[in-house]
């Protein structure tokens, strides 16, 4: 109860800081915005010159684009300063500060930012997925609906285990953003069909970092109803609750290994 | 007069070694990415019923999405943008003004040099690898082989020219973006437009009708897509001499668009000490 009065005290501090600039805000929510039009009109001149891809139309692309980018904002919005800890916190000694406080650290780390540009993520994901979904007929059944809200609830909480797993090895190295930036690589893989992958690419994708289970197989079953959703909605939460556990522990070991760089 | 910039140009090149690290992550990253570019393109030509699509056959294609994003790294190593909005808001700029050297000539010496050492770490040995797997595969298609030097001049030319002519962008943006400190968002947002529009994602023949046209005439085919042509000899020696004089022309005027925007802008700045 304690921590949710504080995590709502500090994110609440956190916007007030963002929009006293009010500008500087918008443009960074802009400039989502524009990133993802640009990889979109990117795919649709692409996808012109073909009939379809491995039997996805521009529109099914389109929808499997909209829906992979709600788990990623989701966790944008709530996590973004793992980035910050694995990037130059550490490294630069402003973790110091996060060490003296009489609550866990990774909390703290959390509770730092509350990042607005997500949102800009979040409204074009939900604009492409409702528009490209309105053009598909999609029977939307309770089983689809239920799926897609357990992929991308769980979907952020597995993008976040994997970051909180990456940023703790800054505790260790000092600098570890490359190895996030490896992560969100896999990601963007689930933007196309699983399909154009080669068997081992596929097969990285659902157990190595198995970011397909929880964009690929969604949509999938949404699309062509392929597999049944509860069984993959069941793996999700497993696979998510699992890696969230194992991050945790992999926080708590590595953050006792934390030395101030000085400065 | 010239000469007094060769420091610069020098500290470019030397601040490149000095993290020489980051060359490595960049490649680490940089090959999953170019990776998953490869099975697009392979899903995408073994689902269309022609071998070329828009003027690219699928090894065309491969060669040009792995030499661009070589191209890009390389190329344009500087943050001018960033220095110029951190100089904005911090006041260092004041010092500028009472330097005798160029504002800006400093930027453009600072970025070649970085340029030229990111050549010599990585591009050469990088490119060199790639065209002889490529060349030996049959995926460049040399037609006489003095085509090679040949081509390799005018790539280098190329090269030069779009360093500069995307530092000027840098300029540019970082003077009109002076009164915001979204230093992050802008430059992220200035990369994403230019590699669109430069055709780094996706070749400049793959737009619509119009689009084309307009965007072949403009300065940013000659930051990423023509150099890029050049270097796999898919354009030949006229057409890149026409794509060098587009550019050169472009850098004049955009250089013309960065002194005026400067000097309206830095009668507006005022410094807050520093």
């Amino acid at each position: 109860m304690r921590y949710i009065k504080l995590y709502f005290t500090c994110i609440k501090r956190s916007i007030i800081t963002r929009l006293e600039y009010k500008r500087d805000t918008f443009i960074s929510i802009f400039n989502f915005f524009v990133t993802n039009v640009a990889s979109i009109l990117s795919i649709w001149m692409i996808m012109e010159s073909i009939p379809s891809l491995n039997g996805w139309t521009m529109v099914e692309m389109g929808f499997l684009y909209g829906f992979s980018m709600l788990p990623v904002a989701l966790d944008h919005i709530f996590t973004d300063d793992l980035w910050s800890v694995a990037f130059f916190k550490v490294q630069s000694g402003e973790m110091d500060r996060m060490f003296t406080k009489p609550v866990p650290v990774l909390f703290l780390v959390i509770a730092e930012t509350f990042q607005l540009e997500g949102l800009g993520e979040l409204a074009v994901g939900v604009v492409m997925l409702s528009v490209c979904g309105s053009m598909l007929s999609v029977s939307w059944s309770f089983g689809a609906v239920f799926l897609l809200i357990m992929a991308t609830l769980f979907g952020a909480l597995m993008i976040t285990s994997f970051k909180i797993i990456f940023a703790a090895l800054a505790f260790k190295f000092k600098r570890s953003g490359q190895l996030l930036q490896i992560n969100y690589n896999f990601i963007s893989y689930t933007r196309y069909p699983l399909k154009i992958y080669p068997t081992i690419i596929r097969g990285l994708l659902t157990f190595v970092f198995p970011f397909a289970l929880i964009i690929s197989y969604p949509v999938e079953v949404t699309l062509f109803a392929t597999y049944s959703p509860y069984v993959i909605a069941a793996v999700i939460v497993a696979v998510s609750c699992a890696l969230f556990a194992l991050s945790l522990c992999v926080w708590h070991i590595l953050e006792r290994k934390y030395e101030s760089t000085g400065s | 007069m010239l000469r007094r910039y060769k420091p610069f140009f020098r500290a470019g090149a030397m601040e490149t070694v000095a993290y020489r690290f980051n060359i490595f992550g960049w490649l680490i990253v940089s090959a999953l990415q170019i990776l998953c570019v490869f099975f697009l393109w392979i899903g995408v030509y073994s689902n269309s019923e022609q071998a070329v699509i828009n003027g690219f056959t699928l090894r065309e294609m491969l060669v040009y999405a792995a030499f661009i994003n070589v191209f890009n790294f390389v190329s344009f190593p500087g943050n001018t943008m960033y220095s110029v909005v951190q100089d904005i808001t911090k006041g260092t700029i004041a010092m500028s003004f009472v330097k005798p050297i160029s504002y800006r000539v400093r930027f453009v010496f600072s970025n070649l040099g970085a340029m030229c050492m990111n050549m010599v770490l990585l591009g050469l040995p990088l490119l060199a690898v790639l065209y002889i797997v490529f060349a030996a595969l049959g995926y460049i298609v040399i037609a006489a082989w003095w085509l090679v030097p040949l081509h390799l001049v005018l790539f280098f030319a190329a090269q030069l020219l779009a360093t500069m002519l995307y530092d000027c962008l840098d300029y540019i943006c970082g003077v009109l973006c002076f009164y915001t400190t979204a230093g992050w968002g802008m430059n992220s947002m200035k990369q994403v437009i230019v590699n669109f529009l430069s055709g780094s994602l996706i070749p400049l023949s793959f737009f619509p009708g119009v689009f084309k046209q307009l965007l072949n005439y403009s300065p940013f085919a000659g930051i990423s897509q023509n150099p890029v042509l050049i270097l796999m000899l898919k354009m030949d020696w006229a057409n890149a001499l026409l794509s060098l004089a587009l550019s050169l022309g472009w850098l004049v005027v955009l250089e013309g668009v960065g002194w005026l925007v400067f000097r309206v802008a830095s009668k507006k700045v005022t410094v807050q000490g520093g």
